[in-house]
């Protein structure tokens, strides 16, 4: 225990007065934040012109993979044609628009982890993937069959393995071919559940939309936009620590390219842009920034700046291994590293600070 | 609590802050209660913010980052200043001055979990590490020669398990309490959880002068996401814990538990309409001063519930957005801190302001 002692302050009234002002110095007024009106609108529009259609479109584009693969598997070749490749980066981007988002229905029933287990540093869905191989079973090519598999193996890091794995085993390859095909029915599964969860009544968006009274998720009109604000926040942090920094490393030599999201398939790029266009269409169409209506002209070129800033420093034109082998790549997706920080510092204290409402700062990220 | 004269006050307030911070006179008779807590001033600009229970800072210190929780040797009158995980620097700090002692790193291939504590005699400061050098991270004490100036780190001891995060020394000086979360991560991932479908948390007791292992208290296996993280010793010596759930979202679990005698954990439900209050998190667990209430707050669900410790039985709960320190005042009182920069006093149920700062508190309140 430490003893201070108030004698000391006791001896003179003038530090005594002048203690009160010291005590009173630290004392912050608490910033009334936005209404509830716009506070609804902004959720509203996250919803019906952002999170909804963006689901929507990642049911249709694994329903245009499942097509192209059920095409490619009457002649299964070694390299994916071009109709899979397609419908596949076609997936990654709609998947990029949406990987970010920790809570509603694909957060729920391991949605998340099973159409994408990433980051997998053990290797585990590899691993997985090479003991099923080794021992085709054809009762995993039953419908359905592979959802009641391991997540590490029923989502879209399995069918990049085993689409672009270029593996010319002719006698795996209808049976890779068919897996592959099961995997992307299986993500279409969980991307149509998503939506529906999302729009059925009493869904997600309802939730959202009322939130308070019996509604444990959401009990009062600022906890879907702080959940909005999360996101955001969340997705510029997972591109940073998990899409980025795991690559990078600590330095050009000891940068891990194939730690990179989706390297197999040379779709790292395409999938960090995508992720960049994601933030930069969630924060327009939400509108969030007309929270503070007098700062949002500002925030969204300071936003909008350094989003730009980031595409054109991967805009590197290398593939991702080669680009993390040279200095000056590296220094590139360095420095797009080093933007998104202050992007993040936009939302969690230029805009929490002038909107009256964060993020949290305890609250966003446990310990 | 707002003041207008902003001029004058941060005139006086820089004058006062040569006097004020820890002003002492030999045979002063009033005491101070003083606490401590790491704070964010600025984007990515963090603190160490000393205050009195009048909210009123009294000393305050650069830091180079996020910190999390701080340990107290009283015996030096000294603060060990854990930064937040994945953390690199433990800063040592005289508590009445408010000025650096020394700073620790851990080894290669280790990181702080963000917390630790010094042993009864001071001469022995311990941290939870992160190894992940090997194939699998795991959970180890460090163990750092705080006896002189060099802070040597002098040894580890197992957790045996992951995730190795608050850590207490139980009544006899000699053995550790440690909380091992469970969740996998790896700071090539950032703080990225890698593996919640194996995740098994146990809370473990540990022989301080051997490093042996002396019991492990696991939950059932239908338990297993959810992770025990912050714990505090009741009156009667046993641990309570909180945990976060890392399951379904529509799951409401028990989030409190209590350490019997046997070593088994009893959860403790919360009633059914505040049950959701908590959003399946507890951010930190501390004992008030008579050891007869136990604080648990709630940082995402907003919230600080007390629990008696006594029956176990949930007693009441306060809203505190974004509020998680919390320390022990006198009887069954408490003060709390949240992320807006407020101080609140809590008792009986109630929570009535302090202060308002231009900081945001940081996860933990201690004490001093």
């Amino acid at each position: 225990m430490i003893a201070i002692t108030k004698r000391l302050l006791l001896l003179s009234p003038l530090l005594l007065a002048a203690r009160r002002a010291f005590a009173q110095s630290g004392d912050a007024p608490a910033k009334p934040g936005p209404s509830t009106e716009a506070l609804d609108k902004v959720a509203k529009k996250a919803i019906d012109d952002y999170f909804i259609p963006s689901y929507q479109a990642l049911r249709d584009a694994t329903a245009k993979l499942v097509v192209a693969m059920g095409e490619s598997c009457k002649t299964p070749t070694a390299t994916p044609s071009e109709a899979v490749r397609a419908a596949f980066t076609a997936v990654l981007q709609a998947w990029a628009h949406v990987d970010f988002l920790r809570f509603g229905p694909m957060a729920e029933k391991a949605r998340l982890e099973r159409f994408s287990f990433l980051p997998d540093p053990h290797g585990t869905g590899a691993r997985q993937l090479r003991q099923i191989l080794a021992k085709p079973d054809p009762a995993l090519l039953e419908p359905g069959a592979i959802a009641r598999k391991s997540a590490a193996v029923q989502g879209m890091p399995a069918f990049e393995a085993l689409v672009f794995g270029a593996s010319d085993d002719a006698e795996t390859s209808a049976y890779r071919c068919q897996l592959a095909l099961r995997i992307a029915e299986n993500l279409n599964r969980i991307a149509t559940e998503a939506v529906t969860e999302w729009t059925r009544q009493g869904g997600w968006r309802d939730l959202m939309l009322n939130p308070g009274g019996a509604n444990i998720v959401y009990r009062d009109a600022t906890e879907p936009l702080v959940e909005i604000l999360k996101a955001v926040v969340t997705g510029l942090q997972q591109m940073r620590d998990q899409r980025l920094l795991p690559a990078l490393g600590k330095s050009i030599e000891t940068a891990k390219p194939g730690r990179g999201a989706f390297v197999k398939s040379g779709e790292s790029f395409a999938y960090l842009n995508a992720s960049a266009d994601a933030i930069d269409r969630l924060v327009e169409r939400s509108d969030v920034f007309s929270l503070t209506p007098a700062q949002a002209a500002t925030l969204l070129a300071a936003t909008e700046a350094a989003m730009t800033d980031f595409r054109q420093s991967i805009d590197v034109g290398k593939p991702w291994p080669e680009a993390l082998a040279d200095p000056a790549s590296y220094a590139r997706l360095q420095h797009a590293f080093e933007v998104l920080k202050t992007v993040e510092d936009i939302f969690n204290f230029r805009f929490a600070e002038a909107a009256g409402i964060s993020p949290g700062f305890n609250a966003l990220d446990g310990d | 609590m707002a003041t207008e004269a902003s001029g004058i006050r941060g005139l006086a307030g820089r004058a006062l802050r040569a006097i004020l911070p820890f002003a002492r006179e030999e045979g002063g008779a009033a005491e101070r209660q003083v606490f401590v807590s790491s704070v964010r001033v600025g984007p990515r600009q963090h603190e160490l913010l000393l205050i009195d229970e009048r909210g009123a800072a009294v000393g305050r210190m650069k830091l180079a980052g996020r910190a999390h929780d701080i340990a107290i040797d009283p015996e030096r009158k000294r603060l060990a200043v854990f930064a937040r995980r994945p953390g690199y620097f433990a800063v040592i700090v005289d508590a009445e001055s408010c000025t650096p002692l020394a700073t620790i790193t851990p080894p290669e291939g280790h990181h702080f979990f963000g917390h630790g504590i010094f042993s009864a005699d001071g001469r022995l400061l311990y941290a939870t590490e992160n190894r992940f050098g090997d194939d699998r991270s795991r959970g180890v004490v460090g163990i750092y020669d705080a006896s002189g100036e060099s802070y040597e780190r002098i040894g580890e001891f197992e957790t045996h398990g992951v995730d190795a995060h608050e850590m207490l020394l139980a009544g006899d000086g000699r053995t550790l309490v440690i909380a091992n979360g469970g969740i996998e991560t790896h700071p090539d991932y950032g703080r990225q959880k890698l593996n919640l479908a194996e995740m098994r948390p146990s809370i473990v007791r540990i022989d301080s002068a051997t490093g042996d292992l002396l019991d492990e208290t696991v939950l059932d296996s239908s338990f297993n996401r959810l992770s025990m993280r912050h714990m505090t010793f009741d009156g009667a010596g046993s641990v309570w814990f909180g945990c976060q759930w890392e399951g379904e979202r529509g799951v409401r679990p028990p989030l409190v538990g209590r350490i019997g005698r046997d070593g088994k954990a009893t959860l403790m439900a919360f009633p059914d309409k505040v049950a959701p209050l908590a959003r399946n998190y507890i951010g930190s667990v501390v004992a008030s001063r008579d050891g007869s209430t136990i604080a648990t707050s709630s940082p995402i669900g907003g919230q600080v519930f007390f629990w008696d410790a006594t029956s176990g039985d949930f007693r009441d709960c306060v809203a505190l957005p974004d509020g998680c320190g919390i320390a022990a005042t006198e009887g069954e009182a408490f003060l709390a801190t949240a992320g807006d920069g407020r101080v609140m006093r809590a008792k009986n149920g109630k929570l009535i302001p302090v202060a308002r700062r231009e900081a945001q508190f940081d996860n933990h309140l201690r004490r001093i």
